[in-house]
Formats: C-alpha cells, structure tokens, sequence
C-alpha cells in the first residue's frame, strides 16, 4: 500500500468516513503492518496539531488598521494613473524611504513597494532608453566592507535628472550560474570573476551617457560595472 | 472559504477603489484574517506574513481594472498571498533571519492560565519548528486547508493543479508532518 494512499485511508479512517467494512480491513491491515500503523500515527500527531489552529481565525484589529489605512493609499495615488503618477510626492517619498533604509547600498525597493515589478520611476521622454549597469566585483566573497557609503547618493543623483529606473542589491551569497546544458553550480567556483553585487537601472540617449553614469557611482573602487542596454520589447503583467 | 459570496467580494473592491472606506474595511475583515493565518503558517514570521497580506491588497487595489472577474476574488487573494511566501522562502536572508528569531508564534490571551499558556507557546514552537521542515509546497497545502480552511477545489484554484494533485499532496504532508513532529518531540498525547 502506497504511502499515500494509506495517508488518505487514515484522514478517512480518523474522520469516520470508512464504512464498517472498509473499517474493519483498515484496522486487520494497520494491525499487522508496522509501517502503515507508523504512517497512520503521524498523520494522527498532525491532524491534532494543526486542529489546535483557529477555524476562524480573526484579524488583528492593528492590522486590520494597517492595511485599510494601505489601501487608503493606494487610493490617493489613483488620480495620476494618467501616466505621472511616478512624478507625485508619492515616489519621491518612496525613493527617500528606500534610500534611508538601506545599509550602504542604494535598495531598488521602490518596485517592490508599489506592488509592481516593472514600474519605472524616470522621465518618459522616448528618447531615453533603459541600460542595466552590473555591479561586479572580482571575486567571491565580496569585496569588504559591505557597508559602503555612496551608493543612495549615486542613486539620488540619478533620480534628480529623472534618470532613475531602480536599483537592488543582491543577497550575500554566490548564487547559482546554471550551463548550457542545464547543470547548475554554485558561482563561488567559477573562474570568472562574476560575484554580482547589485545592479542599477538608468534611462540614458546613448552608451556614452550610461557610461557616464556608472564612472560617477562608487562602484568602480570595488569591482567593474557591466553596462548593456536593455531590449525595448512589451512587457508581460502578472 | 467565507460566507461572503464572489460576486458581492467585486462589488466592495469596486466601491472601495472608489474610496469607500467601510467596503475597504469590509474586505479586509472578510479575507484578511484568513490570508494572514496562511502567510503565518508558510513563513512562521508574524511581521513577515503581515507584510505578505498587505502586499496582496494593496495589488488587489492597483489591479481591481484590470483583474478578471470569472473567478473569486479570494482565489486571487490566496495565489498572490502564496507566491510572495514563496518568494520570501527563497531568499536566504529571511531563514538566517529566522534562525534568531524565539519560537512562538502566538502570543496567548490574557484570560488563559498562565501555565496552559506556556504550555501551548511550547506546543506552537514545535509545531512551527516540524512545519519548517516541510517543503514550501507541502506546507503551502497544509496551511490553505487547515489554517485558512480552503476545500480542495478551493486549493486546487489557488494553486492552479488538479484537485487529485493537492488530495496527494496533502496526505503526504500529514505524513511527514506527523514524523517531524515526532522529531521535535511532540507526542500524540500532546495532540
């Protein structure tokens, strides 16, 4: 008998939803096998843990608070749906909160706090295109401190000129980089020097202006930065 | 999942993204208790799943255009609310975090004996530690059917397979629910 399958004939059985006879060929084959009665007596522990969890489990009045004063939010920024919004005291104040959050590194939050993951915050001038700028560093670990200075004024810099299309720092640890051929290994082992730390989004007219961008952040004194343009093509929604 | 039907779910989203408050707060009563209760049981985190649910409201509002409505909303709610618990499982920041975390989970009320109190901290503290264990898709499972009290059809819509699929899927936890929490040392006289 599948493990499974005595998994559900124990739910059922510890239910009362077998019937007699069913029942009955149960509990002959619990009897004499050991390692269904065992299956049996886990399921039986976690039916009893988790019935100890509340049916109706009611919202805390603080969060209820919390989260119609969010929505109360959300509300407000409603009116510059027009295409604009990202020019409200909304964003700005975001990108300040963002920035004083954050231990050195510049966080790209602001996405995340709007509940999108593509919202760009700079101008909408369509001669600007989007260029990702890859903050490498020459091997793993990282490159110390990880507390560095600069990188929310780099940040603020480029938000001043509505340049500013995110930021984030990646976690402390290598990653993966998976091959060609599907195998996946931990980046710490790679040859190339490839730990990367973050990465900067800015909306430029050229390379030339990007390039420019990444030689006034800090970055450089820890490791190169990657400048590629980003393909203009539609974005898919979630 | 509610008494609430689907249909008047839509119609307070409508009224509430117009700026009526009580339909907000409507809303959030009706669902908010349950979602937090699942993002609670998937991450063990209370400040984590708060945020979680906050999240997925505050899409709800941005989206309410735009989101189909052949579907409950609270389906909607449930998928969001499980991938951003999926989300934040994979970053490995929030498990060291978790690491210096104390194990309780719930804060007893004032009115209960102290000692049952203390014995009930202890009791959630294993249950949370025999739950971590599981895989994020297995503990998805147990805390849609038991901690926000989803029917299969219900899980099943929320995680997009068939209801087959979540029936294995959740005898298969309760297994290893049950040997992990004989791990922790929870024992069936606890239960």
């Amino acid at each position: 008998m599948s493990s499974s399958h005595v998994a559900e004939l124990a739910v059922a059985y510890l239910a009362g939803e077998l019937t007699g006879v069913e029942r009955t060929a149960f509990e002959t084959h619990v009897a004499a096998c050991a390692e269904c009665r065992d299956q049996v007596e886990h399921v039986q522990a976690a039916l009893g843990a988790v019935s100890t969890w509340s049916r109706a489990p009611e919202l805390d009045a603080a969060l209820e608070a919390r989260l119609v004063r969010a929505l109360g939010n959300v509300r407000q920024d409603r009116p510059h749906r027009a295409g604009r919004w990202w020019r409200s005291g909304v964003a700005a104040a975001a990108l300040v909160g963002l920035m004083a959050g954050a231990a050195g590194f510049a966080a790209g939050r602001l996405t995340r706090s709007t509940g999108s993951t593509s919202t760009p915050v700079a101008d909408a001038d369509s001669s600007l295109r989007s260029y990702l700028l890859l903050l490498e560093e020459p091997a793993w670990p990282p490159v110390r401190p990880l507390t560095r200075g600069g990188y929310g004024e780099w940040a603020r810099a480029i938000a001043a000129e509505s340049r500013f299309g995110g930021a984030e720092k990646l976690t402390e640890e290598p990653g993966f980089r998976v091959s060609m051929s599907g195998v996946a290994a931990s980046a710490a082992g790679s040859e190339r020097p490839t730990n990367v730390s973050g990465w900067y989004i800015v909306r430029a007219r050229s390379y030339d202006e990007a390039i420019a961008w990444a030689r006034r952040g800090p970055h450089l004194a820890y490791g190169s930065v990657l400048v590629r343009e980003i393909e203009d093509t539609p974005r898919t929604t979630r | 999942m509610t008494s609430s039907s689907s249909g008047d779910d839509w119609k307070l989203l409508d009224a509430a993204v117009l700026g009526d408050e009580r339909a907000a707060r409507d809303l959030v009563r009706r669902h908010g208790g349950r979602l937090h209760a699942c993002a609670l049981r998937i991450l063990g985190d209370t400040g984590t799943a708060e945020e979680v649910v906050q999240d997925a409201f505050t899409q709800l509002f941005r989206k309410a255009a735009t989101l189909r409505r052949d579907s409950r909303l609270s389906t909607w709610l449930y998928a969001v609310v499980v991938n951003r618990c999926r989300d934040t499982l994979r970053r490995s920041s929030f498990h060291l975090a978790m690491d210096v975390q104390p194990l309780t989970v719930d804060m007893p009320a004032p009115s209960i004996d102290p000692h049952a109190a203390i014995a009930q901290q202890e009791r959630d503290a294993r249950v949370r530690c025999a739950l971590e264990k599981l895989s994020p898709d297995l503990r998805e499972v147990v805390a849609l059917r038991f901690a926000s009290g989803l029917s299969y059809p219900e899980i099943a819509d929320v995680l997009g397979c068939a209801e087959g699929t979540v029936a294995s899927r959740l005898h298969r936890a309760l297994v290893r629910l049950g040997a992990q929490l004989r791990e922790v040392g929870f024992t069936r006289e606890e239960t």
